[in-house]
């Protein structure tokens, strides 16, 4: 091994990037040792410096940037004064692309000033940051390479966030996860293509997004939804597990492939505007319990078997739960069927089913899409969170089995 | 052109210099004679030898007569590398089958195996074996002190006692990880079967 070539004694080191591997190889001997300003990475784990104190675990993190000349990516898990990044920072800011700091655990109060050191890395592609306090804009002038963006678990205020966006023109993936203290985001970037925004807290919550090359786009908490139609999605999914979702507006969405609604409950407005735009999509997912335009939960109005699925040419894959299945199984929801009618595209099918009331219905619908489907190849039913003490359950369960049995090849039960 | 169909695949596969042989027989026709420094003979597909930079730059360069030696490389390592051309070249990049084999390839390599197949891929210039191999030995040393990384690679300590106090100093926030082992003694560990976790 003495006489392995330099560049490849350097491009095993440069496989590594534990800071404390990193450390280890530099006392292994004096070539090895000379190797180490030129590797590209350096990742210092939550507990690398667990029982030292601080001003040593600092040391050590600024020991090994600047002797790391070439750094590209900076990963910091561990504790670490903030006050010392700037410098980290500056030193490094031409070769360094990618970095991930976890703010969460710094001894101070984190003060939001501590985000200005940021800016002056300013050829930075990628960016993560956990635990951050968004509460004023950070002072960030312009980073214009910054490709992505992730911030997670962040304090954040409306103005704030659109200082951030504005800094970062040429983003092209943006999320923000477990953000709390909004109360209207509004983003526009013009290279935007997936976005994901996963908001907390009950307060009613608004975004206003223009994208023209947004692709994939998840949103969670919010319930005011616009999106300029100038877009091209081809994944969309809206949930928001506490509150009400009253508006959504995204326009046409002819490049559609796969959409996902969930929630507690949805305005019916909200509902019919999505699935009307969503005519092309091939995996459809619903999730919605009640749905109601005031305050009130309501219950879903019927749906029409025939016309949703003709509605849904393209469906391929489709998942609905409780609520939203019981009403595909009312009274009038198969009285447009014949022998015209069929479901072209539809292979694979889950359904939840929350409660045994209705039983023939369910077992009506279910056995239409069995029958009407040309293509279907798989029926799961899932029951394994149904409210069985009502006394119709047993007739149900009596029922569902002779149905799998007799469709034993398609319909699965868990 | 059925010719071009090839040169296409080489390209998908690895990172070579696609060049459509000026030869009437089509390079997935061609068989290559490959001599390792014991003077033991391979005949490889044109296609897979051109797994290894060298060899494709030599072949282009008109070399097709006889074979080509590569007294860098033994019989035993070369086996090794023409499997992994055969399971990598003209394949894409996420291709299951070829990362399931690079899998089995590291796993129960012994050091001395893999840094034979380091210095191959290195004189062959075949960069995705020479990351394979690499990355391997990295995840190898990984947690390991100075010690026993020396041990693993066989690698004798050439700082005099006044560097290496200087270079300990330079990094005392790691001393736990850092100091040698048990009474002070060197271990090594000559190059010996070291299983990969």
């Amino acid at each position: 091994m003495n006489s392995v070539p330099e560049g490849v004694v350097q491009h095993i080191l440069s496989q590594m990037n534990n800071a404390r591997d990193i450390a280890s190889c530099a006392c292994v001997s004096k070539r090895w040792k000379d190797s180490i300003p030129f590797l590209p990475s350096l990742y210092f784990p939550r507990g690398v410096f667990d029982g030292l104190p601080r001003v040593d675990a600092d040391a050590a993190i600024s020991h090994m940037v600047s002797s790391a000349l070439r750094l590209e990516e900076l990963i910091i898990y561990c504790p670490f004064s903030a006050s010392l990044l700037a410098s980290w920072l500056s030193l490094r800011s031409h070769s360094l692309r990618r970095l991930e700091l976890r703010m969460d655990c710094t001894a101070e109060k984190p003060a939001p000033c501590r985000l200005d050191a940021i800016g002056s890395a300013k050829n930075l592609e990628d960016l993560k940051l956990w635990g951050v306090s968004l509460t004023k804009s950070p002072n960030w002038g312009v980073l214009q390479r910054l490709r992505v963006l992730e911030i997670v678990g962040a304090a954040v205020r409306d103005t704030a966030i659109k200082d951030v966006v504005q800094a970062c023109p040429k983003l092209v993936e943006l999320a923000l996860l477990g953000c709390d203290g909004c109360s209207s985001v509004s983003i526009e970037l013009d290279c935007l293509e997936k976005c994901r925004l996963d908001f907390l807290g009950s307060a009613n919550c608004s975004v206003h997004l223009s994208s023209p090359k947004l692709m994939i786009l998840e949103l969670q908490g919010f319930s005011w939804i616009h999106v300029n139609e100038r877009h091209s999605l081809r994944r969309l999914s809206i949930a928001k597990t506490s509150g009400s979702v009253y508006k959504v507006d995204v326009g046409k969405l002819p490049d559609l492939e796969y959409l996902s609604i969930r929630g507690v409950q949805w305005s019916w407005n909200a509902i019919s505007s999505v699935l009307q735009s969503g005519s092309e999509v091939k995996h459809l997912l619903m999730k919605i319990e009640f749905t109601g335009d005031l305050d009130t939960l309501q219950p879903f109005p019927q749906i029409d078997l025939v016309d949703f699925f003709n509605n849904h040419q393209k469906l391929c894959k489709f998942e609905i739960h409780g609520a939203m299945f019981a009403a595909l199984c009312q009274k009038n929801s198969l009285k447009n069927l014949d022998s015209r009618f069929s479901i072209p595209c539809l292979e694979e099918v889950l359904v939840m089913v929350r409660s045994p009331l209705n039983p023939m219905q369910k077992l009506n619908t279910l056995e239409s899409l069995v029958k009407y489907s040309v293509n279907l190849q798989k029926l799961v039913i899932r029951i394994s969170k149904m409210r069985n003490c009502h006394e119709t359950a047993d007739e149900f369960f009596k029922q569902i089995c002779k149905f799998k049995h007799m469709n034993h090849n398609i319909v699965h039960i868990e | 052109m059925a010719s071009e169909a090839v040169a296409v695949k080489i390209q998908e596969g690895v990172a070579v210099d696609a060049v459509v042989p000026a030869a009437s027989e089509t390079s997935a026709q061609r068989k290559i004679l490959l001599k390792s420094v014991e003077g033991e003979e391979f005949l490889v597909d044109e296609l897979f030898a051109r797994g290894s930079k060298m060899i494709s730059n030599m072949i282009d360069d008109g070399f097709t007569e006889g074979a080509i030696p590569l007294p860098n490389v033994t019989a035993p390592v070369l086996s090794k590398v023409v499997e992994y051309w055969k399971h990598h070249v003209g394949k894409s990049e996420t291709d299951k089958d070829a990362r399931e084999f690079d899998r089995a390839f590291v796993k129960d390599a012994s050091s001395s195996v893999l840094f034979d197949i380091i210095m191959a891929a290195n004189y062959l210039d075949c960069k995705p074996l020479l990351d394979l191999a690499c990355q391997a030995v990295a995840d190898a040393i990984r947690d390991m002190n100075v010690e026993q990384v020396r041990g693993f690679f066989g690698i004798t300590n050439d700082f005099t006692p006044e560097e290496e106090a200087a270079v300990l100093e330079e990094n005392r926030e790691w001393s736990n990880a850092l100091t040698v082992t048990g009474n002070g003694q060197k271990e090594s560990n000559e190059g010996g079967n070291i299983v990969l976790p």
